[in-house]
């Protein structure tokens, strides 16, 4: 497969103090480059015979082949990122003062990461969706192969020096200001709307208990932290325990087999959570045999293993 | 303690092909910028005790402390491998790219593609002393961070595009073969030649140590040919082909080599036979030394 050049997306003669001759040299050395430079790298991989060949070979290939097509997509994005009046549109102001607290914070921290890069080193800042969370963050990458995993960048500052260098020397930060006057806030903002289209992993169905509610293992801990009136139940199962020999600090184990003995001292008024190892079957069963009963029950989403991984203090039992 | 950014060591208008323009803005912004970033960083890690921050911070302030220290070294060297000696390379520097390149060209070709292969991206083209075989390498560095561990850089050529895209633009291959007109090969040379004091000392053998050993001469080919004795006992062996003869000496046996002076030629010999898995040091005081001792020689034949 070959990949063909797009057109540079921004009009060159069009941009306040960025010259043409940097925007050419640009696009048709650095950005042309990385492009010629994937391409070659794709004719040897096609043609490569991958069970003969020593892996500091393909090591090296691969490696060269991320780097290449990195370039040659973060160009893309930064021709696209520019071109426009720099005045912020509406839209995209209300989402970065959701993910940022203000337009002004999103600002500083961009224009601070790029700063921050100038002065003899390279990289990219990049504006980036992380649908995992629904939400932006600006990202800071040292070269061309660093990215957040699964991430959709909606805009793209190149702090490598061949971006500025002809027509701001080391003053880095001067061409960080101009590109902000630059950016073109519209074509953004569309950017924006597609990649919140993406969504993140999907999450492990159980559509055997479909209608039982979980509950967020961090919801759980601030319920406890804040005194809510919770009654929060360790149900893993007798073996898990013992193979464990750790309970978590304030939460009382009990024995998932022998729910009737212990029903009884649980109240109705309040809810209860139960949790098993994983937030697996254990634990939804038992909330089941709990709501059958007439309690408010749900099951905690990730279990014992949840709360360590969120850091909650845990006990030994040995 | 607080380190201070040395001066250019040339005068930046005298360069053949690189503006005083481009060297000035390189050498107060981007050199100087390292050492006043370096000192932050260190007053940073001295108000803050390692064990009170978080490892995520600590983790920050390493990088960039090593970044800024490492750009600061790397710029050092870049300046000190440039001046306006034309002067050709010294045969002894010219035996040692050989020994490890198989000859000058072929050293060049590899330092300058390296170079060029940078190009567009960002990194340095070190020339480096590898003590652990006595051999020199170009290595790449795709950023500050990279460096062979326990390695000697003797030559660099920093290829972040503040080193040419004021004068070249993109044209990355015309910039690395301006930085190789401008090279000043006196100092390489002299760099090489600490380096390998530095590193053999403790290879030395004295005229005692001779009788014991297996003695072989590695003066340059060039120095031999114009020589007309040979250390009593001892053989020629060309120091520019080590790999071809180290096979045929006495295995288990002590070897001591000599060259005329007991510097760098005889001591890199002795530090790649080593490498070889041989017992060898070498003569100190070489060649010369032994002859004004009164020791005996056998005429060359």
């Amino acid at each position: 497969m070959r990949y063909t050049l797009k057109q540079i997306h921004c009009r060159p003669w069009t941009l306040p103090y960025l010259s043409v001759k940097l925007i050419e040299s640009h696009y048709e050395n650095n950005y042309g480059e990385a492009l010629r430079r994937l391409n070659a790298i794709a004719v040897q991989l096609e043609s490569l015979d991958f069970e003969n060949t020593p892996r500091h070979v393909l090591n090296g290939l691969k490696r060269e082949e991320l780097a290449a097509l990195n370039s040659t997509l973060l160009h893309e994005l930064y021709f696209a990122s520019i071109g426009g009046d720099g005045q912020p549109t509406k839209g995209m102001s209300d989402i970065l003062a959701r993910d940022f607290g203000s337009l002004d914070r999103w600002r500083a921290e961009f224009r601070a990461i790029g700063y921050a890069l100038g002065g003899g080193g390279s990289g990219w800042v990049l504006l980036t969706y992380i649908p995992r969370d629904g939400r932006l963050i600006n990202q800071c990458a040292s070269d061309y192969s660093q990215c957040v995993a699964g991430s959709v960048p909606i805009l793209a500052l190149d702090m490598y020096e061949h971006a500025y260098h002809m027509d701001f020397g080391a003053n880095a930060r001067a061409y960080v200001d101009v590109f902000l006057r630059n950016v073109d806030w519209p074509a953004l903002e569309r950017r924006y709307e597609d990649a919140a289209k993406v969504t993140g992993l999907r999450p492990l169905e159980q559509p055997e208990f479909g209608d039982v509610q979980g509950i967020g293992v961090e919801e759980v801990k601030e319920m406890i932290a804040t005194g809510k009136p919770v009654q929060v139940i360790d149900v893993r199962p007798r073996a898990a325990v013992s193979r464990g020999q750790d309970v978590a600090e304030g939460i009382e184990w009990r024995d998932p087999e022998l729910i009737q003995q212990w029903i009884g001292e649980l109240s109705k008024a309040d809810p209860v959570v139960v949790y098993c190892s994983y937030g697996f079957h254990i634990g939804c069963k038992t909330a089941i045999k709990l709501r059958d009963a007439g309690f408010d029950a749900k099951y905690m989403n990730s279990g014992h293993s949840g709360l360590k991984a969120i850091g909650h203090p845990i006990k030994t039992t040995a | 303690m607080s380190a201070q950014p040395a001066e250019l060591p040339f005068d930046p208008t005298t360069l053949t092909g690189l503006s005083e323009k481009l060297l000035r803005s390189h050498h107060q912004n981007n050199y100087a910028g390292a050492v006043k970033r370096l000192n932050a960083i260190r007053a940073k890690l001295r108000e803050a005790p390692a064990a009170g921050i978080g490892g995520f911070e600590l983790n920050g302030l390493k990088r960039e402390e090593l970044i800024a220290t490492n750009s600061m070294l790397l710029h050092e060297l870049y300046f000190d491998s440039l001046g306006t000696d034309r002067k050709a390379m010294a045969p002894a520097m010219e035996l040692a790219l050989a020994a490890s390149f198989g000859s000058v060209e072929r050293w060049r070709e590899e330092f300058v593609a390296v170079g060029k292969a940078l190009g567009g991206g960002s990194g340095w083209v070190i020339l480096t002393f590898q003590p652990r075989e006595g051999t020199l390498v170009n290595q790449w560095a795709a950023d500050h961070t990279c460096a062979i561990a326990g390695g000697m850089p003797l030559l660099a050529l920093d290829m972040y595009e503040h080193a040419y895209h004021i004068d070249f633009g993109a044209a990355a291959g015309a910039y690395v073969d301006a930085f190789m007109a401008n090279v000043d090969w006196s100092r390489l040379y002299a760099r090489y030649q600490k380096a390998v004091e530095q590193c053999s000392e403790a290879l030395t053998a004295s005229h005692d140590d001779v009788a014991k050993a297996h003695l072989v001469d590695v003066r340059r080919a060039g120095a031999f040919e114009q020589a007309d004795a040979l250390i009593e006992g001892a053989e020629w062996r060309d120091p520019g082909q080590v790999d071809a003869w180290a096979s045929q000496l006495p295995p288990g046996k002590d070897v001591v080599v000599y060259c005329v002076y007991g510097h760098e030629v005889g001591r890199a010999t002795a530090m790649r036979l080593r490498a070889a898995g041989i017992k060898a040091r070498f003569l100190r005081g070489g060649f010369d030394g032994w002859k004004a001792a009164g020791r005996p020689l056998s005429p060359k034949r």
